[in-house]
């Protein structure tokens, strides 16, 4: 399982697109140099076409990704960059599940830039992490980019990289040099028992009650396929607009592989996961990012579809 | 299968190569269809399989009109006018998305306005302007946008009427300019009389609707409406449709161009996979002709005439056929 979001394979070359929320000149121009197109709209995504602000974001994420894909010669990659002002959850869902933009465009992950100063002073000051669009970009983030981070001393750093994984348990801060290099061989999380052990740490930190937070479910038993679809489908009608992003591997019963699920809002996908050289394991880890999520509600009824 | 589906038929004519992909065609003269490659290549097919360059623009074509006159290409700065061997660039700020061509005027969008080729231009008032339409007497043109729909009388450089509508992407008029189709983002379909805003919304689509039109002939016209990979097909009495549509299976996956014949009521579809449909809807669910391109369908343009059908696909190829209509017994 990757910890990278991904679009679903559609069978045809696809431009691969990463989606960058804070216009990082930095990080775009180390993007830049390694010959992706970066695409940075003039204006706020939503104000160049006027109406319903969800629609906006869609409307705006499709031309600007069409325009520059559908071309005499299309880019070898695409990075699309959102203002910290931008709804980040919608316009990753609509990179996911456009059908125009699945023929065109693969979705290779999202990165979120945070000013570590910035940041870090806000913890200080017993603020939030992010607020508002900010902490959504968060919660759909695959890496949190920390700029500044040479700014900041060692201890603050220790609690910006803590409370990321508060918000976002999937999400990895990082930074400092040769990024772009090591964005394409960033480790993934690990698939199966050291992604569970991981998040079993965590779980005791993470904050029920924080706004934007990431509850862990996981069951050592295979699950049985009714329920946990049931499950799924009863997470992303309960939870809608307020989900940000569901990412997990489950041990189905009657599978010979874990199946690998992803979800950005509403939209979900699944596949398998694939042996790679790996022993096939029984245990099953989703994490669920969200806006006021029940974790005790989320992790009784997890465990409840076992087979 | 009915006598009418043995009857309709289908034959390529010849496959040509237009260098580049042509995603923006139209209809040009009775026989002859018109394209602007992804080079910004202007290319005249004819049906009888000709093919030739008329002008290298230059440009990455957005939208493409084509007058009795010449031709307006819209692109990501502006538009180019070539009519009369006379080639000009409006001064129009953005990118001109769509065009439209009128009986003596040719009316292209670009932002929140609507531009006249003679000059001019007037603030649609529905947001964004997506898609124009003439409605078939004088110039007076029907505008969509991301909030609403707009009625403009380009004679006068005036917008008429406007109708508040959340997002709409695209527009058709039927035959007798009488109704409008839109179809919007959040995946409904609204059909309305012309300069009234009495009319019906169509909801339950499961994404945007990306095509829509009326379909041409002596019947009764059918709105089809098309989103992903489904085709429905509403039979309409004024502007009041049936309770339920009927859905036409045939592709696979997401369909990427649609077009209704100007006469004999076919309508064409094409999907990304290269598969071509001809149907009769207001007759027959199921499709008459299967034709296969070499990749995915970028555009689809009928002749004038509507005696050959002109494929556009991705790898660049148009592929011209030759159909015949059929006809019930």
């Amino acid at each position: 399982m990757s910890g990278r979001l991904r679009g679903p394979s559609s069978g045809v070359p696809a431009v691969p697109v990463t989606v960058l929320h804070g216009d990082d000149g930095e990080l775009v121009s180390r993007y830049h140099d390694a010959g992706a197109v970066v695409v940075v709209p003039d204006k706020v995504i939503g104000e160049r076409s006027p109406g319903c602000p969800c629609c906006q974001v869609r409307l705006d994420v499709i031309d600007a990704l069409r325009s520059t894909v559908e071309r005499r010669f299309p880019p070898r990659s695409v990075v699309l960059v959102l203002q910290p002002e931008d709804d980040a959850a919608t316009a990753v869902q609509t990179v996911l599940s456009d059908p125009d933009l699945q023929r065109l465009v693969a979705l290779d992950g999202v990165t979120v830039a945070l000013d570590g100063v910035a940041t870090a002073t806000r913890l200080a000051l017993g603020l939030p992490l992010a607020e508002g669009v900010g902490a959504v970009a968060l919660g759909v983030a695959d890496q949190v980019f920390v700029r500044r981070h040479d700014s900041v001393m060692p201890a603050a750093r220790t609690a910006i990289a803590a409370e990321v994984g508060r918000v976002n348990g999937l999400a990895r801060p990082f930074a400092g040099a040769g990024l772009v290099a090591a964005w394409h061989g960033v480790p993934h999380l690990q698939p199966t028992e050291d992604v569970a052990s991981g998040f079993a740490d965590r779980l005791a930190d993470i904050d029920p009650t924080a706004r934007v937070g990431t509850v862990v479910c996981a069951a050592e038993a295979p699950l049985d396929p009714e329920a946990i679809d049931a499950w799924l489908a009863g997470v992303v009608g309960q939870y809608g607009a307020r989900l940000l992003r569901l990412q997990g591997a489950l041990a189905v019963h009657g599978h010979e592989e874990r199946v690998c699920c992803q979800a950005v809002r509403s939209f979900a996908t699944s596949h398998s996961e694939g042996r790679r050289g790996h022993v096939r394991s029984g245990s099953s880890t989703v994490a669920v990012v969200g806006v006021g999520l029940d974790a005790d509600d989320l992790r009784s009824s997890f465990l409840a579809t076992v087979a | 299968m009915t006598e009418l589906a043995v009857l309709t038929s289908a034959e390529v004519v010849t496959v040509l190569d237009c260098g580049e992909a042509v995603h923006h065609a139209a209809a040009c003269g009775p026989s002859h269809v018109m394209g602007v490659t992804l080079a910004g290549d202007l290319v005249r097919v004819s049906a009888r399989g000709a093919i030739d360059i008329v002008d290298r623009l230059g440009i990455v074509p957005l939208a493409l009109g084509v007058m009795p006159t010449g031709e307006v290409v819209g692109h990501e700065s502006g538009a180019i006018i070539r009519s009369r061997g006379v080639t000009e660039r409006p001064v129009v700020s953005g990118p001109v998305v769509t065009i439209a061509v009128g009986m003596t005027e040719v009316a292209f969008a670009a932002g929140e306005h609507v531009h006249r080729g003679s000059g001019g231009s007037v603030a649609a008032g529905i947001g964004t302007v997506r898609d124009l339409a003439w409605i078939g007497r004088r110039d007076l043109f029907v505008a969509v946008g991301t909030q609403g729909l707009a009625w403009i009388d380009l004679d006068r450089c005036v917008v008429e009427g406007v109708v508040e509508l959340a997002t709409l992407l695209t527009v058709d008029v039927s035959a007798d300019g009488e109704r409008i189709v839109a179809g919007s983002l959040a995946g409904a379909v609204h059909v309305l009389a012309v300069w009234g805003g009495e009319g019906s919304e169509l909801e339950g689509y499961p994404d945007r609707v990306r095509h829509v039109a009326w379909t041409r002939s002596d019947a009764a016209a059918s709105v089809v409406a098309v989103a992903d990979d489904e085709i429905t097909v509403w039979a309409v009495d004024g502007v009041s449709c049936a309770d339920e549509p009927a859905c036409l299976h045939g592709h696979d996956t997401a369909i990427t161009a649609l077009a209704a014949a100007p006469a004999h009521g076919l309508i064409a579809s094409g999907d990304a996979e290269g598969v071509v449909r001809l149907w009769r809807p207001d007759r027959v669910p199921e499709p008459l002709v299967r034709v296969d391109v070499a990749e995915s369908v970028t555009a689809l343009v009928w002749t004038a005439d509507a005696r050959h059908l002109a494929v556009f696909d991705r790898s660049g190829r148009v592929t011209v056929v030759a159909v015949r209509a059929g006809v019930l017994a």
